[in-house]
């Protein structure tokens, strides 16, 4: 059984990772040196069990990279997001906050959907598929998983077998 | 120039004997084995042919000979000299692989070509001749019984007629054939033999100072001593520095590539394109560019539905028009991951139910005793949509497919059917 660590201990694992991952990140040097690390969250699968931490590394209001440390802390990936050389093109630290997820789950599906539940971030199947998901019902009655991740909305029932990229 | 200037190019004070053209193409051989010029490396045990193949021009001269270079049983390419002085320097160019075509076969098509359309003509002569640089056919003199003259035009390479429009280089492009020397600017009649006669006299008065490089007493030599004999006489007279070379690798920037990503990252462009952006990226790579929706559409899906893993090898081997093999390996063993990379070849890496692009692997020498030694892919991961994500990834941690763990990409030859 994988001992669990606990939040305050993860942020300490990150910190002295980061130390040594600072060069490695691939960002450039303008970027990287202004960079800091965010409050880990939590992430879950899609049917709510604990699955990783995510460590969010930011510069300025943009989301520039990452670190994702097992339950237990060990380190299993870490790098950016995208891959451009100016901040303004990284995607804003807003897409991995809650009050913005239900903004834009609301935006999406709200006309089409009701009983839409508060979003939580998750690994929708892969580990890399992050995602913030919501729970709702459709105007025929059918539950529905409702899904946002960086600019991109897509939905499907529940229960559904999940068609991912690779079947 | 006209017909009647070029006449001229025909006389003595133009042509170049093949005594002449050999010696050229010989120290030719020598500078891009001594300057390890790319595609010259064992080189120094070819020799050249004693006879050189002798291409014409359309207006009936001699333009090149072609000195086939020949090591062990096979050919490794040939070295174009000029077999007309208004080309100036002596040697055209030199092609590193073998003949891309065979004579034999040219013409067998050639007679084919002959009996079918032209049975009522026979022929005057065949020469090789080159139609259209550096495109070359097989010109045939063909005469009726009524004395009615025709050249048919045939390339020596995919055996097409070339139809008789006479025309210039500038005017269209494809198989329009017309004379090399008739299209050369007049000052060349005046420039190219100055050249071609510089060139000459010092190659002549290096080989009659240097008899170690006669090629008689250089194939008496093994390739090591070959070699010492052309570094110590290119070093003495200073020919290293004649070259300067810089070869195109897979990368378009320019400047030192240290100080970013060579690879390119393509994000998804919606929740289901992960293998067709992973793909775009191997594809990319290799300069071969193509849409999302182009490459669903190689993979036999529609754009909002996920890939087949069966659909991959077939579709990225379409893409590249079969230049390439795909492979799909079962599992993603740590040894092939980085063999791939290390022949600079990215490979798509897949977890159960998403695939990346992989174009990098890092593994540490020293590490805990104890403890997995730690690995990493440097993994482009085409999800978060629109964005992706570029990370070194654990390779000790991370749950690989076990049905479709990698497929990687590697060119075949040259001779694709």
């Amino acid at each position: 059984m994988i001992k669990k660590a606990e939040q305050s201990e993860i942020e300490r694992i990150a910190d002295g990772l980061l130390v040594n991952l600072r060069g490695e990140l691939g960002l450039p040097d303008v970027i990287a040196e202004r960079w800091r690390k965010e409050q880990p969250i939590l992430v879950k699968d899609i049917d709510g069990n604990p699955s990783y931490w995510l460590v969010p590394v930011a510069s300025g209001d943009r989301l520039v990279g990452f670190l994702r440390l097992g339950l237990e802390g060990v380190l299993l990936a870490y790098g950016r997001f995208g891959q451009w050389r100016k901040l303004c093109d990284f995607p804003p630290l807003s897409y991995l906050s809650n009050e913005n997820a239900e903004r834009e789950i609301y935006k999406a599906f709200g006309d089409s959907h009701e009983e839409i539940s508060p979003p939580r971030l998750v690994h929708d199947g892969p580990v890399d598929r992050i995602a913030w998901l919501s729970k709702g019902r459709s105007v025929d009655g059918t539950k529905m998983l409702l899904f946002w991740t960086f600019g991109t909305s897509y939905s499907r029932p529940e229960g559904e077998e999940p068609e991912y990229g690779l079947l | 120039m006209d017909k009647e200037k070029r006449a001229h190019l025909g006389s003595r004070d133009f042509a170049v004997n093949a005594k002449n053209a050999k010696l050229h193409a010989q120290f030719h051989l020598y500078s891009g084995v001594g300057t390890r010029s790319r595609g010259f490396k064992g080189w120094e045990l070819g020799r050249i042919a004693a006879r050189p193949t002798v291409i014409y021009d359309l207006s009936g001269l001699p333009l090149f000979y072609d000195f086939p270079v020949r090591r062990g049983r096979g050919y490794v390419g040939f070295i174009r000299t000029a077999a007309n002085k208004v080309l100036g320097d002596p040697v055209v160019s030199t092609q590193v692989t073998p003949l891309g075509w065979n004579m034999n076969a040219a013409q067998n098509e050639l007679r084919k070509l002959m009996r079918k359309k032209y049975s009522k003509y026979t022929t005057k002569s065949i020469k090789l001749v080159c139609y259209s640089y550096p495109k070359l056919a097989l010109s045939a003199e063909l005469v009726s019984r009524s004395k009615e003259t025709k050249t048919l035009l045939m390339d020596v390479g995919d055996f097409t007629e070339i139809p008789p429009e006479p025309g210039t280089p500038r005017e269209r492009l494809g198989q329009v054939p017309y004379s090399l020397l008739n299209d050369l600017p007049e000052e060349w009649e005046k420039s190219g033999p100055k050249v071609w006669k510089k060139v000459n006299q010092e190659t002549e008065d290096l080989f009659r100072k240097e008899k170690k490089l006669d090629p008689t007493h250089m194939y008496d030599l093994a390739s090591k001593e070959r070699l010492e004999v052309i570094d110590q006489v290119l070093l003495e007279y200073e020919l290293i520095k004649l070259y300067t070379e810089r070869v195109l690798d897979f990368c378009c920037h320019t400047g030192d590539c240290k100080d970013h990503e060579c690879f390119c990252l393509h994000p998804q462009e919606n929740n289901v394109h992960c293998a067709r952006a992973s793909a775009q990226m191997m594809l990319c790579y290799w300069r071969y560019c193509y849409s999302q929706h182009e490459i669903a559409q190689a993979f036999g899906a529609p754009d909002n539905q996920g890939t087949s893993p069966n659909a991959i090898v077939p579709g990225l081997e379409s893409l590249t028009n079969n230049c390439f093999d795909a492979t799909r390996h079962n599992t993603a063993g740590w040894t092939t991951c980085e063999n791939e990379i290390k022949e600079r070849r990215p490979f798509m890496s897949c977890i159960p139910g998403h695939a990346r692009a992989c174009a990098g692997t890092r593994k540490w020498n020293i590490w805990i005793i104890n403890q997995p030694q730690p690995r990493y892919l440097y993994i482009f991961d085409p999800w978060p949509p629109n964005t992706g994500a570029i990370y070194w990834e654990n390779f000790n941690t991370t749950n690989y497919s076990t049905s479709y763990g990698m497929y990687t990409l590697e060119r075949r030859t040259t001779n694709h059917a």
